[in-house]
């Protein structure tokens, strides 16, 4: 609880980004037929207007929890998530969207149905919501695909339809959850790329769960390591690699290090 | 495995082998078949033909009768939709209470499942003491008989929908209403009408039953009216008519599955 004033005392002091996304010494227990389940605790860290934060750690150690947290969807059990100067208690479609793992697209609507979904629920007039769902489609290049149904089109076009309605809901906050989980290697790496091209114009805060390190030192500005469960932060390190990110990066020493670090972190923590 | 694939990829490459009748047609040599038996068996005694009265036979007396035919078909196909929209509206309401509240789902559920178990047709007679051997009895009976299946799958279809679809919504700002409306109805779709593909059925019987077993017209009716007096071929008429009904159920059935298909691809499945 002492920790909270002093965190209340710096962000009164410091002011801050308007849209910065904080987690206040969250802690988050499930409470299971076995008894409670501490998935994270005592979680702090900042993501920073405008930023590519990353967040991985070992499977179960609460980094999905984390995420729906952040997007309102779960309420911690101590802590708070707070954006700018408001807690989030409950979803906040038009300040932050989420992007599921996997494809959450509703199997009867068409890819620009889907796409422009987050829209018709808010009340936005028919020919408004159609023209920004094809221009969020042809965004992540599927145009030509936009009335064909999830089921006609590949994995990794689906998660392109799926980061295209996270876009055209248009938060300042894009929450993704193993976004390219499902997706094979090559996919994986085209569709980051074009992520990191639609996010170097769109520039809103990312934070994106991934199991792939080399995924979050090359899409991310920050990476937070999280430990087994109970999940806690066990660092953050800045990803200080020049953008626009190319593969080349791959290559580099500084790469290298950087997700050697990551992991030397997770396998560490992983012990008990 | 090798060995197969490879055998299966040369059979593959050969002349495709052509059935030397097709389904269709198969299909056809079948119903006539079952035709020509039904006009045989009786005329060359292979069968008594107080057990089976001759296709000839039934069709003449049909036609000469067909006023009173139609005029009971009339009123099964009367009690019959009534029984419908009891078994088909009441089962969908009432499933989509029970799937969707958890307290009515908890407590009320299981009974339901339980009754739909119970072979209802052994109640039949409660039934006539309580509303009398008229249309009332027949439509209430048929409705019930069909309401439970109805509402047991709408119930499933609201309970198993995927979450996934239900958290993005909410993540997307989606209101309970939303949600209802736009998520767990259409996701709930192809359970409901399975629903209505069983209970559809069932009302039918239901109601055929409850004719035969006691009431004053319809075509069950006229069934075992002629059965008592050995008109077999009235009987077998009456027995034409129903399966024709049950035939026009089953067509309306498959244009909804078709449009339910359409709707929602590779969820819906043809039983």
């Amino acid at each position: 609880m002492a920790r909270l004033t002093v965190v209340a005392e710096e962000r009164d002091g410091a002011g801050g980004g308007e849209a910065n996304l904080r987690a206040d010494g969250v802690t988050h227990v499930f409470e299971t037929a076995g008894g409670p389940l501490m998935a994270v605790t005592d979680v702090s860290f900042t993501v920073e207007e405008g930023t590519f934060v990353g967040l991985v750690g070992p499977s179960g150690c609460g980094k999905s929890s984390l995420l729906q947290m952040m997007a309102g969807l779960l309420n911690p059990t101590e802590g708070r998530i707070v954006m700018g100067e408001e807690e989030i208690r409950e979803p906040r479609p038009a300040e932050i969207g989420v992007v599921f793992q996997e494809s959450s697209l509703l199997p009867w609507k068409s890819a620009r149905e889907n796409v422009e979904f987050p829209l018709y629920l808010r009340g936005v007039e028919r020919s408004v919501r159609e023209k920004k769902a094809l221009e969020m489609l042809d965004l992540v290049g599927l145009g030509e695909f936009a009335e064909r149904r999830p089921h006609e089109l590949s994995g990794g076009m689906k998660q392109r339809v799926a980061i295209a309605r996270g876009f055209c809901q248009d938060p300042s906050v894009l929450l993704m959850d193993e976004p390219f989980a499902a997706l094979d290697e090559q996919t994986r790496m085209t569709l980051g790329d074009e992520l990191l091209q639609i996010w170097e114009r769109h520039k809103k805060t990312v934070v994106f769960v991934t199991h792939s390190l080399t995924e979050a030192v090359y899409l991310c500005d920050k990476v937070l390591v999280m430990s087994a469960r109970p999940g806690r932060i066990l660092k953050e390190i800045d990803i200080a690699l020049p953008r626009p990110r190319t593969y080349d990066l791959m290559a580099t020493e500084t790469f290298g290090r950087l997700r050697a670090e990551i992991w030397e972190l997770i396998r560490g923590g992983d012990r008990p | 495995m090798t060995d197969l694939a490879g055998a299966t990829r040369e059979a593959g490459d050969r002349e495709p082998k052509r059935p030397l009748i097709g389904p269709y047609l198969l299909r056809m040599l079948c119903l006539l078949a079952i035709l020509a038996f039904w006009e045989l068996a009786p005329r060359m005694e292979w069968v008594s033909p107080v057990m089976l009265a001759p296709l000839s036979a039934t069709v003449v007396t049909g036609v000469s009768e067909i006023g009173l035919f139609a005029g009971n078909l009339a009123v099964t196909v009367g009690s019959l939709l009534l029984a419908l929209a009891i078994a088909i509206g009441g089962g969908a309401v009432a499933g989509l209470l029970l799937g969707g509240i958890k307290a009515l789902r908890e407590t009320l559920l299981p009974i339901m499942s339980s009754i739909y178990a119970v072979p209802l047709v052994v109640v039949y007679p409660v039934f006539t003491a309580w509303v009398g051997i008229g249309a009332e009895s027949k439509v209430l009976f048929g409705g019930i008989y069909g309401f439970f299946p109805m509402l047991l799958a709408t119930a499933a279809g609201i309970q198993t929908v995927d979450t996934r679809y239900m958290i993005a919504a909410r993540s997307m700002g989606a209101s309970r209403r939303q949600q209802i409306i736009h998520i767990m109805l259409p996701a709930a779709l192809p359970s409901i009408v399975s629903g209505v593909r069983i209970g559809a059925a069932m009302t039918a019987i239901g109601v055929v039953v409850a004719e035969m077993m006691a009431a004053t017209a319809g075509i069950g009716f006229l069934i075992t009216q002629n059965r008592t007096m050995f008109n077999t071929a009235e009987v077998y008429f009456g027995v034409f008519l129903v399966l024709l009904l049950a035939g026009v159920i089953d067509w309306a059935v498959r244009s909804l599955e078709r449009r339910a298909g359409a709707w929602y691809p590779h969820k819906v499945k043809m039983l």
